[in-house]
């Protein structure tokens, strides 16, 4: 008799020993627009994933592939399930998506131009005088945004170029290309043939 | 004196290849009742065979086989090398009393120990296997009413993964209830069970009074025949 109920209570017990899944989103608040994202969750001790969108897009998979066409304020609700999803755990995460805009230009190094103008597809940006030694904590800065907002475009290549300006004529001083697509480092970086460091930082509109 | 020697030799020799003299007759008895029967023949009783030498004439043949009545008889033997004698026995009425008897107390075992006991056994082992597949069912279900409100405007699907989760979720509880109603059963009728009597068919050899029975065993559940001898 005592063996019957064995049987029976022992398949209880391993249900009721069966992990409850735990759904986790570490994402930053704001999410890139115009480009292909591979989104993962930091879930545990799930059999699947289902992802419900704000903007009434739903996914079962342990990732998503998804673009964001638009800037939004959005929001996606993860559900981990269990093996026979009859436990499941819910977490609504809050988030933004952005383009990338060109924020500011940094030079570092000894420069005796009057002016150093940085270049790119949409438009040139200068700042003041240029004569000096700027250091990491005093660099030279040609700002951007947000009197000017300059989307890098995610779905092609492209890249900035800088110049100084002596004696009314204009000096090439390097150029950086990338594949915006794949290139996220935040900032870019050029080293001129005269020897200046150039960085130019990103921003997402708040 | 030494001829006389040698036709002796030889008639002891010769001895088995000739015929007795026809004092009686071999007589082949074909017996339809149990295996074994013992046969009296003018109340003596004889040797346990189906061929008996009896003098020709008429005898009082009395014949009994187990689970059979006894019978009377009277066989005219005539005077020939071998004849055959066929009879057929009646059975006991007690011992076709004792087998619906039997019939009886088995259908009884097997409704209150054997039945439950198979029902809780087939649901232990169906429980596991329907407990999964229940599982994997449910998960597709949730899956496809999850595709049926994001992907796609068709419901068959999701209806069709639904209904057979539902078959899968009747079968596994059906198994749950199978092992509940055996246990139940099993405890509620086991004093009953083993309360019951188990029949019992006696008989006494009429000639040898030795008596024997049918019973049940009570390990295996199968007749056995027991000997009592009377000394």
């Amino acid at each position: 008799m005592k063996r019957f109920i064995y049987l029976l209570v022992i398949p209880l017990v391993l249900v009721a020993c069966e992990p409850k899944p735990k759904a986790c989103l570490d994402w930053d608040d704001t999410l890139e627009a115009g480009t292909t994202l591979t989104l993962s969750s930091c879930s545990e001790d799930f059999e699947f994933l289902t992802w419900e969108f704000s903007d009434d897009r739903g996914y079962v998979n342990n990732s998503v592939e998804r673009i964001f066409e638009e800037e939004d304020d959005m929001s996606v609700r993860l559900t981990a399930y269990s093996d026979g999803a009859y436990r499941s755990d819910i977490v609504t995460f809050p988030y933004k998506t952005s383009f990338r805009y060109i924020d500011r230009m940094e030079v570092v190094g000894e420069s005796n131009f009057s002016k150093l103008e940085l270049r790119m597809e949409g438009g040139a940006w200068s700042g003041n005088d240029a004569k000096g030694v700027f250091t990491e904590s005093a660099p030279y800065i040609v700002y951007v945004w947000p009197t000017e907002e300059v989307i890098i475009e995610s779905r092609r290549t492209g890249g900035f170029s800088v110049y100084g300006f002596k004696n009314g004529s204009e000096v090439f001083l390097g150029k950086a290309s990338f594949n915006f697509e794949s290139y996220k480092e935040n900032p870019m970086t050029l080293e001129t043939n005269t020897g200046l460091k150039v960085e130019v930082y990103w921003t997402f509109r708040d | 004196m030494k001829s006389g020697l040698v036709l002796i030799l030889l008639l002891a020799l010769l001895a088995p290849f000739v015929s007795p003299a026809q004092d009686s007759t071999k007589v082949r008895f074909f017996v339809k009742g149990s295996a074994d029967f013992w046969i009296t023949i003018d109340g003596k009783l004889q040797p346990l065979s189906n061929i008996q030498r009896i003098t020709p004439g008429e005898h009082a043949i009395e014949i009994w086989s187990p689970m059979h009545l006894k019978h009377k008889g009277i066989i005219d033997v005539p005077k020939e090398d071998s004849v055959s004698f066929y009879q057929e026995l009646k059975q006991d009425p007690e011992y076709v009393a004792y087998l619906f008897e039997m019939d009886k107390y088995k259908r009884k075992i097997f409704l209150g120990r054997t039945a439950p006991i198979v029902v809780a056994i087939a649901g232990v082992v169906t429980s596991p296997i329907l407990y999964f597949s229940r599982k994997s069912w449910h998960e597709k279900t949730v899956i496809e009413d999850f595709k049926y409100e994001y992907f796609s405007g068709d419901a068959s699907g999701a209806e069709n993964t639904r209904a057979r989760y539902q078959t899968a979720n009747a079968l596994f509880f059906t198994s749950l209830g199978m092992i509940a109603g055996g246990i139940a059963s099993y405890t509620v009728l086991h004093k009953w069970v083993a309360n019951l009597e188990k029949p019992l068919y006696r008989q006494e050899n009429p000639f040898t009074f030795e008596a024997f029975e049918i019973g049940l065993n009570p390990t295996h559940r199968v007749p056995q025949f027991g000997l009592t001898l009377n000394f």
